[in-house]
């Protein structure tokens, strides 16, 4: 199968740039959705990994969720995302119960980005955000108008549309996360998930990929939610950081008042100094470590 | 696909825009009906060579008379209507099912060299067809068709249980490794029973081999409801497919229920399967080849793939049985066979285009 490549023109202009005849939003705004963990268990098999956890995700903000590999992160945001039946305790969108609600319903609010989603061989990325609209087609029905807007406009939000006949596989690491977006943005959801958005990134298209999705929270009031490694880009794009320690929220609230030294130690078991980012001023955490601890004691 | 990723910049990545040119969805789209319509003609072309070639001669005028206005007696037209429309008719019934059984198992297994045979359903359906032989001295087609039917069935059944054991229920993996264990145990036992018993072994063989010849109708009749309800099921999988394609936690995401949807698919595949490996015998070459081709021609659009490997088995098929009618004439060579001798090059090539694509 081939692909007609075109160079692009002199002007910049693509002829069949799907943006070029935007309309205005094809996606909807929507109301805040609350998402609330009540007294959540999970467990994989026999094994609890999140111990009966309450957390009220604040609808229109970024929640970043931090913590030590294996403290049980990725686990709580399966939860939260309808992937895993707690044990214990409900989760529950806009007040109901997910697991007592179709899978579509909950679909229509909620999107889910696990770690490293693969795409089928040879998809290009305009049919990859098309599957975005799973939720809202019947098992005959097709492709109609507002799908194809809804994928034009979740090209143009996340600024691939000059991929649109690109194929999945062609691209780099940092426009095919662009590309999952844009699929869940083609969802059309309220509430997006995020497991580890920026793994296996460069710094640049770390920042690259938070800062569309802050974008995304701030102009169209997605409410995000996301588990990071790094904590820095954690402080910095945060309203509301959760760090998890052994299956149960440690702390939780503002990055400024959550993210101090002794945080830092209880959940990784590391010596930091927490000083202001010195671009936002949201706290920034040094490690010491015992690299800076000998060179300290030289000094 | 590496998980190691271009290092590039956003500001220098390289970006070499490009899109497709009337756009990705209506060329997905407009190639599918244009396939569609070639595969329509290619299908009343090798129907007409089925129906006008085989070891007897029959002049073209003669098969037309035979359609429309048959003459009891007249021997070339009894040739026609009593041994190529029947013979022909279970080629589109069993090649239609062959391609759609296919496709949906490459889909629900992940897995493209998935063929109907993955899931232990042909050596199910082949050991109860022994058992029907040996043990019960059934000598029939339409005999083996029930025993055939069954064991496919309680293949799949046995599959699927086995292989939902364990907390994350039913994975892509572990269908493929029980069907395997399942073929495996079947293959064996058929086997021993074939070994020691030489009556058996003949009757079978002549089932096994996959012929389109000397299947008498009442076959197709008592199929076809089941062909019919799996191809509808099919059609209906196809954006299923699409969902699971895309991971099970991603598919969850877009509200699609993995383990219904699943569910469906296999279902759809035992009826298609147990249909096809009554109608023509256990002929899984069909199923591998034809989704690979229908996904060159449309992409990895499923609602394409199935739709199109529903079109591509049958032409396959009969074109297979045709060609395996003038090849060694006045003698024949099974469909079966032939198949494999078409399809093995077809699917080679397919291969080492998608490579230089990737590559």
């Amino acid at each position: 199968m081939s692909i007609v490549v075109d160079r692009p023109s002199p002007t910049g202009a693509d002829p069949v740039d799907p943006s070029a005849h935007l309309p205005a939003d094809a996606l909807q705004h929507h109301d805040p959705v609350s998402l609330v963990a009540r007294g959540v268990t999970l467990a994989y098999d026999q094994r609890t990994v999140v111990h009966g956890v309450d957390v009220a995700i604040p609808a229109g903000a970024v929640t970043v969720i931090v913590g030590a590999n294996g403290c049980g992160k990725s686990t709580l945001l399966r939860g939260l995302g309808r992937i895993l039946k707690p044990t214990g305790g409900s989760v529950e969108l806009g007040g109901r119960d997910v697991h007592r609600m179709r899978p579509r319903e909950v679909a229509a609010l909620l999107g889910l980005l696990p770690q490293q989603p693969v795409a089928p061989e040879g998809i290009t990325v305009a049919d990859l955000v098309g599957r975005g609209r799973h939720p809202h087609q019947g098992a005959f029905r097709r492709w109609s108008a507002a799908d194809a807007d809804a994928v034009a406009t979740a090209l143009a939000l996340t600024d691939t549309h000059e991929l649109a006949g690109r194929r999945v596989e062609e691209l780099s690491g940092g426009q095919r996360q662009r590309v999952w977006v844009a699929m869940m943005l083609a969802q059309d959801p309220s509430i997006m998930l995020l497991d580890e958005p920026t793994t296996y990134l460069d710094i640049a298209h770390q920042v690259d990929v938070l800062d569309l999705l802050a974008e995304l929270n701030e102009e169209r009031g997605t409410t995000v939610v996301m588990v990071l490694h790094e904590l820095n880009l954690a402080a910095r794009y945060a309203d509301r950081l959760v760090v998890m320690c052994e299956g149960r929220v440690l702390r939780e609230g503002a990055p400024a008042d959550v993210l101090d030294a002794d945080c830092v130690r209880e959940a990784f078991g590391l010596e930091a100094q927490v000083v202001p980012d010195p671009v936002t001023g949201s706290p920034l955490v040094v490690p010491v470590g015992r690299r800076g601890r000998t060179l300290r004691h030289s000094v | 696909m590496s998980a190691v990723l271009d290092p590039a910049t956003p500001s220098a990545a390289p970006a070499p825009s490009g899109s497709a040119s009337a756009g990705p969805r209506t060329t997905g789209a407009t190639r599918g009906l244009l396939a569609v319509a070639l595969l329509l003609v290619g299908l009343a072309l090798v129907s007409l060579a089925s129906l006008a070639w085989g070891a007897r001669d029959v002049a073209p005028s003669a098969v037309w008379d035979a359609l429309l206005a048959p003459v009891p007696g007249d021997n070339d037209h009894l040739v026609v209507r009593d041994l190529r429309v029947p013979r022909t008719l279970i080629g589109l019934v069993g090649g239609a099912a062959l391609g759609a059984a296919g496709a949906l198992m490459q889909g629900v297994t992940r897995n493209p060299i998935a063929d109907p045979g993955l899931l232990g359903i042909n050596s199910g359906a082949s050991l109860a067809v022994i058992v029907a032989i040996a043990g019960l001295g059934v000598s029939s087609t339409s005999g083996y068709l029930w025993f055939a039917f069954a064991g496919a069935a309680v293949a799949a059944v046995v599959v699927y249980g086995a292989a939902s054991l364990g907390w994350e229920g039913v994975t892509p993996v572990k269908l493929a490794l029980v069907g395997a264990a399942l073929t495996a145990t079947c293959t064996s036992v058929i086997t021993v029973v074939l070994l020691t018993d030489t009556r058996t072994l003949g009757e079978y063989r002549f089932w096994q081999v996959g012929s389109l010849a000397n299947r008498p109708l009442d076959v197709l009749t008592a199929v076809l409801p089941f062909v019919l309800v799996g191809l509808v099921l099919a059609l209906a999988a196809g954006r299923v497919l699409n969902a699971l394609a895309l991971g099970d936690d991603v598919a969850r995401g877009l509200g699609q229920d993995v383990v219904r949807g699943r569910l469906l698919v296999v279902t759809a595949v035992v009826l298609l399967c147990g249909s096809a490996v009554s109608l023509v015998g256990p002929i899984a070459f069909v199923g591998l080849v034809v989704p690979h081709v229908a996904r060159a021609i449309v992409g990895p659009d499923y609602r394409w793939i199935v739709l199109l490997s529903i079109l591509l088995g049958p032409v396959l098929l009969l074109a297979a049985d045709v060609v395996g009618r003038l090849v060694v004439r006045p003698s024949e060579l099974e469909a079966g066979l032939v198949v494999a001798v078409i399809g093995a090059p077809v699917l080679i090539g397919l291969v080492r285009r998608s490579r230089a694509v990737a590559a």
